[in-house]
C-alpha cells in the first residue's frame, strides 16, 4: 500500500481553503439564480446586469484612475524621498526618517483614516475647495502609498555601489545626468516594483476611503460594502470574477518583472534591513 | 625638471575631525610616467586617487594640475578618467554605449562617437563586442570595457584602483604584460594603487610606498627593492632578513655577533641600526667557508627555488631562497658579499635618506 | 550622490509634515476634546473608568489573540512544506494571489458560505445536522479573520525558512540529530523572526478589523477598530473615538517592541 504523504494532504487542504471562497463567489456568478444557495443553471444573466450598470461600471472606472493617478504621484514622491533618505550620512538620521516612513505601513487602517479624516475637515474648514470627495480620497491614496514605494526603492538604492555615480561624475556627467542616466535607470526595477504595490494597496483599500470620503465619490470597495450590507446581489460575483481575472494577470505580469532581476531579489529583502542599519 | 603633471603640496584629508586618512601627503607626478600607489588596505591610497579625480575633497593643502590649483573643480569637469575596483560598469547600458557614456555627455557628434568607441575597444582588444550586454561579459572582459570607458575621453591621466585585484592569477599577469604597453602607446601618464609589491615592482616607472596615510618611501622598483629606507619597506616589498646591528664605522656593520664590510656609510659611530640582507644573496655554503653558522630547520620546495629556514647560534631567524636543496637539521653556511648588506637608520625621513645615498653612491 | 535638487525632495518631506506627522497629533489633541469642543481629560476618564471600555478592548483583545494564534497554526506547517516544493516560488505566489482579490470580495463570498441557506448548512444538513446559525458567530468572524490574515503570515515564515542556510541543516544532521530534532533544535528558532514579524503583520490589523465585524460578525463582536469607526462615522463623538485610537497606537507600539523588527502589512 502506498504511503499517504501528509505534507501534500495539508497543502492540498490549505491551498482549496484559500480558492474556495474566490471560486464559489465566480461560480456563482454564472447561475442563472439569485441567490448564492442553489445553483440553477448556466447563465450570462448576471454580467449582462455588470454591464448595464452604469454606476457601477463609473465606479470601476473610478477606482481604476484613482489607482493609477494615486500610484503615480505616490511613485514619483516616494523614489525622491528614499534617495533623499539614503543621501543622509548619519545612520541615526536615516533610522528617524525611516521610522518616519514607516508609521504608516505599520499603522492599523482605521488609525489612518481617523487621522486623515480629521485634517482633511480641518484642511477643509481653511481652503474650501478641498471638500471630503475624490480630492481627499485621492490624497489620502497617494499617502499611504508613499512609504511603500520608499521601502521597495531603498534596497535597490543601498544594492548600488557608490563606484557607479563616481564613474558618471569621472565620466564629465552633472548631477542632473548622473541621476537621470545612471541612477533612475539603476532604480527602474525597484520603482516598477513600487508601482505595483501603490497600485494594489490603492485597489485593495477600503477603511481610509470608507472614512475620508464624502457622499459625492464612491470607490469599489466602499460600494461593495454598502451592497453587500444589503444581501447577496450576484451581480457582485460577475465583478468578482472580473477582478479575479484582472488580478490575475496582474500577477503574472509582476512576476515577469520581478523574475528578471529575481538574482538580487532575495539578498534585497535582506539589504532593507541590513543596508538601513549600516 | 620640467613642470610636474599633478603636485600635491601638504595634503591632509580627515574624516569628522579625528580620523586622518592622509597626513601632510606632498608629491610630484610627471607626464606619460606609469606611477603605482603601494600599500596595505586603508594606508590612504584609494583616498589620494579620489583626490586627484575629484570624487573627494582634500581637509587641507593644494593639488594642482598642470600648473593651476584645482581643488575646487569638480570630477565632470578634469582631465582624469578612472578605472574602478569593481569596474563599476552600467548594466543598463550594452559595452558601446558604456563606452560612449561620457562622449554623449560631451555632446561630441554621433560619428566620431563610433569612431572613438572602435578605436578604444581595438586598443583593449575588444573588437566586435559593440553590443554585447554588460552581464555577458567575463571579469577579464569587463575590466577591458572599464578602460576603454575610461580612455575614450582622451584623459591625461588614467586612475586605476586595483582594477586587478579580482582577476584570476594567470589573467592577472596577462593583465599586467597589457596595462604596461597600453601605457606606453598611449603615452599618457597611469596612477595604478595595488597592495601587491609583485605587481608594483613589475609594472612601475615609479613607486609611491604608503603607510598609514604617509608616503614612506617613493623611488624606481630597483631602487625601492634593493634600498629600502626603512623596516616597514623591506619587509612590505619582496621577502628579507632584517636582523639588528652596530653600524661600527663607515663600511663597517656589526650583527649576528660579527662584523662585516659592507657599502653604506655616513651615519654616526657605533650607531644602532637594521640591517637587510635578502633571502635571495645569501648563498648555501659548508660551514667552514660561510660567513654565517647556521642550522636549518625547515624547507619548502617553492616551484622555481627551495625556501630554507635557518637558525644561528644567537638565535636570529634566516630565510634563504636557493636553487639548491638542504637537509633540515644539519649544520651549514651561508656567504654573502659587502653589496649584499643594507643598512638602515632608524626614523630617517626620505630627504635625508636621499642625500645620504648620494653622498657616498658618486 | 553628492547633491539633488531640493526641489524634488521638498514633496517628500511636506507628506512626512503633512500626512505623518500632523495626524498622529492630531489624534492625539482630539483626544483630549469633548463632544462640545472643550479640553478635558473625560475621555480618558470614560474609557479606563468604565467597564464598558475595558471589557471590550479586552475582548478585541482576545479575538486579535485567538486569530493570530490559528494563523501561525495553520501558516508555519504549510510555509514549511512550501519550502520543500520544487516550483516553490510560484507556489508562494499563489499563496499571495488570494490577497489581490478584494477584501470585501473575500468577505462578500463568506456571507453566501456561511448564510442560512448556504453552502456550509447544505453540507451540515446532508449529515442530518440540521441548519445552525454560522454567519454572525464568534465563530465566523474567526474563520473569515484566519483566512484573511493566512497569506501574510505564510509570507514571511516562508522567507525566514529560506534563508536558513542549508549546510546548518546538514550540519545537524552530522551531529546526530534526527529529522524531528533538526526541526525542533534549529529550524524552529532559526525561523522564529519570521514568525515574529508574522505575529506584527497579523495582531494589530486584527484588532481593528472592522468591516468584517459588521458583514460577518453582525455587530456582535465589537472590537478597538469599530469603535473607532462608530465614534467617527455614526455618534461623530471625534474625542472619544480618537481616545480609544490613542489606546491603539499605544499597544501598536508594544506589539511592536515585543516582536522587534519593525515590519507590517497595511
Amino acid at each position: 500500500m502506498k504511503k499517504i504523504n501528509w505534507k501534500n494532504v495539508y497543502l492540498w487542504v490549505m491551498f482549496i481553503f484559500l480558492y474556495a471562497p474566490i471560486f464559489y463567489l465566480i461560480f456563482y456568478a454564472f447561475n442563472s439564480g439569485e441567490t448564492m444557495n442553489r445553483f440553477e443553471g448556466f447563465s450570462w444573466v448576471h454580467f449582462q446586469e455588470l454591464f448595464a450598470d452604469t454606476r457601477l461600471l463609473i465606479i470601476l472606472l473610478e477606482t481604476f484612475i484613482l489607482a493609477f493617478l494615486s500610484a503615480l504621484i505616490a511613485t514619483m514622491i516616494g523614489t525622491f524621498g528614499a534617495i533623499s533618505i539614503y543621501r543622509y550620512q548619519k545612520r541615526r538620521t536615516r533610522l528617524a526618517l525611516l521610522s518616519l516612513n514607516n508609521i504608516l505601513i505599520v499603522s492599523p487602517d482605521v488609525i489612518i483614516g481617523a487621522s486623515f479624516l480629521i485634517l482633511f475637515t480641518l484642511l477643509g474648514s481653511w481652503i474650501h475647495s478641498l471638500s471630503l470627495g475624490f480630492a481627499s480620497v485621492l490624497l489620502s491614496h497617494i499617502a499611504f502609498s508613499i512609504p511603500i514605494v520608499v521601502l521597495m526603492v531603498l534596497p535597490k538604492l543601498q544594492e548600488m555601489q557608490d563606484s557607479l555615480t563616481m564613474a558618471a561624475y569621472d565620466l564629465g556627467a552633472n548631477h542632473w545626468q548622473v541621476l537621470t542616466n545612471v541612477v533612475l535607470p539603476y532604480l527602474t526595477p525597484g520603482i516598477i516594483a513600487g508601482y505595483f504595490m501603490a497600485f494594489t494597496y490603492s485597489l485593495d483599500d477600503f477603511a481610509v476611503t470608507f472614512f475620508v470620503t464624502g457622499n459625492g465619490f464612491t470607490t469599489l470597495s466602499v460600494e461593495i460594502y454598502s451592497r453587500a450590507r444589503r444581501g447577496v446581489s450576484l451581480e457582485i460575483n460577475a465583478l468578482s470574477a472580473l477582478v479575479f481575472l484582472f488580478s490575475l494577470v496582474l500577477v503574472i505580469g509582476y512576476y515577469f518583472i520581478s523574475r528578471d532581476n529575481s538574482a538580487n531579489h532575495r539578498r534585497q529583502g535582506k539589504q532593507v534591513r541590513k543596508g538601513v542599519l549600516r | 625638471m620640467k613642470q610636474p603633471l599633478i603636485s600635491f603640496k601638504h595634503v591632509v584629508k580627515s574624516y569628522d575631525d579625528d580620523v586622518q586618512v592622509l597626513k601632510d601627503v606632498s608629491f610630484d607626478i610627471e607626464e606619460g610616467k606609469f606611477y603605482t600607489l603601494l600599500g596595505p588596505s586603508g594606508c590612504g591610497k584609494t583616498t589620494i586617487l579620489n583626490i586627484i579625480a575629484g570624487l573627494s575633497d582634500a581637509t587641507s593643502g593644494d593639488v594642482y594640475f598642470d600648473g593651476k590649483r584645482i581643488n575646487d573643480v569638480p570630477a565632470n569637469k578634469r582631465q582624469v578618467n578612472t578605472v574602478f575596483q569593481d569596474y563599476a560598469l552600467f548594466q543598463h547600458l550594452n559595452v558601446y554605449d558604456n563606452i560612449a557614456f561620457g562622449l554623449k555627455i560631451k555632446k561630441v557628434p554621433a560619428d566620431k562617437i563610433k569612431e572613438k568607441v572602435t578605436e578604444a575597444l581595438r586598443m583593449v582588444r575588444l573588437d566586435g563586442y559593440e553590443d554585447r550586454a554588460i552581464s555577458e561579459m567575463s571579469g577579464g572582459q569587463r575590466q577591458r570595457v572599464a578602460i576603454a570607458r575610461a580612455i575614450v575621453l582622451d584623459p591625461k591621466v588614467l586612475l586605476l584602483d586595483e582594477p586587478l585585484s579580482a582577476l584570476d592569477q594567470k589573467l592577472r599577469a596577462e593583465m599586467q604584460y597589457e596595462l604596461r604597453s597600453l601605457q606606453k602607446k598611449l603615452g599618457i601618464t597611469f596612477i595604478f594603487i595595488t597592495h601587491d609589491q609583485e605587481e608594483a615592482l613589475a609594472m612601475s616607472d615609479e613607486i609611491f610606498v604608503l603607510n598609514n596615510g604617509n608616503i614612506v618611501q617613493s623611488g624606481t622598483p630597483v631602487d625601492i627593492y634593493d634600498e629600502p629606507i626603512n623596516h616597514y619597506v623591506a619587509d612590505f616589498i619582496g621577502e628579507s632578513n632584517i636582523v639588528n646591528g652596530i653600524m661600527i664605522k663607515d663600511e663597517l656593520v656589526e650583527f649576528a655577533g660579527q662584523q662585516f664590510p659592507c657599502v653604506d656609510g655616513g651615519m654616526k659611530p657605533n650607531e644602532p641600526v637594521e640591517v637587510v640582507i635578502r633571502p635571495e644573496d645569501l648563498v648555501l655554503t659548508s660551514p667552514e667557508k660561510g660567513q654565517l653558522k647556521v642550522k636549518v630547520d625547515t624547507q619548502l620546495f617553492r616551484g622555481v627555488h627551495y625556501e630554507i629556514r635557518c637558525t644561528d647560534a644567537l638565535g636570529n631567524k634566516w630565510l634563504v631562497h636557493s636553487t639548491k636543496r638542504a637537509i633540515p637539521g644539519e649544520n651549514i653556511g651561508l656567504s654573502f658579499g659587502p653589496e649584499d648588506i643594507h643598512v638602515m637608520r632608524f626614523n630617517e625621513s626620505e630627504e635625508d635618506f636621499d642625500a645620504r645615498l648620494d653622498s657616498y653612491n658618486d | 550622490m553628492k547633491k539633488i535638487n531640493p526641489l524634488l525632495t521638498i514633496p517628500y518631506y511636506l507628506w512626512i509634515g503633512l500626512f505623518v506627522i500632523a495626524p498622529v497629533l492630531l489624534i492625539v489633541y482630539y483626544s483630549f476634546i469633548d463632544i462640545h469642543g472643550n479640553f478635558t481629560l473625560s475621555n480618558y476618564g470614560n474609557y479606563f473608568g468604565s467597564g464598558k471600555y475595558l471589557m471590550m478592548t479586552f475582548n478585541s483583545f482576545l479575538y486579535a489573540f485567538i486569530i493570530t494564534f490559528f494563523t501561525v497554526l495553520v501558516s508555519y506547517p504549510m510555509a514549511y512544506f512550501l519550502t520543500k516544493l520544487k516550483h516553490k516560488e510560484l507556489w508562494l505566489l499563489l499563496v499571495i494571489l488570494p490577497t489581490w482579490v478584494n477584501l470585501l470580495l473575500k468577505a462578500y463570498a463568506f456571507i453566501g458560505i456561511f448564510g442560512i441557506d448556504g453552502s456550509v448548512n447544505h453540507f451540515l444538513s446532508f449529515f442530518g445536522i440540521g441548519p445552525k446559525q454560522i454567519l454572525f458567530t464568534d465563530f465566523s468572524f474567526i474563520v473569515v479573520a484566519t483566512y484573511i490574515q493566512i497569506p501574510f503570515m505564510i509570507m514571511p515564515i516562508f522567507n525566514a525558512l529560506e534563508e536558513i542556510n542549508p549546510s546548518v541543516l546538514r550540519a545537524s544532521r552530522d551531529l546526530g540529530a534526527n529529522e524531528w530534532q533538526t526541526f525542533f533544535k534549529v529550524v524552529m528558532p532559526l525561523s522564529m523572526n519570521g514568525v515574529k514579524s508574522g505575529i506584527q503583520a497579523v495582531f494589530i490589523p486584527s484588532l481593528s478589523l472592522f468591516m468584517l465585524t459588521r458583514l460577518i460578525g453582525g455587530n456582535r463582536v465589537i472590537t478597538l477598530g469599530t469603535a473607532i469607526e462608530e465614534h467617527f462615522l455614526v455618534t461623530q463623538n471625534w474625542g472619544m473615538g480618537s481616545t480609544i485610537g490613542v489606546v491603539l497606537i499605544v499597544i501598536m507600539f508594544i506589539v511592536m517592541v515585543i516582536t522587534g523588527e519593525k515590519r507590517g502589512h497595511k
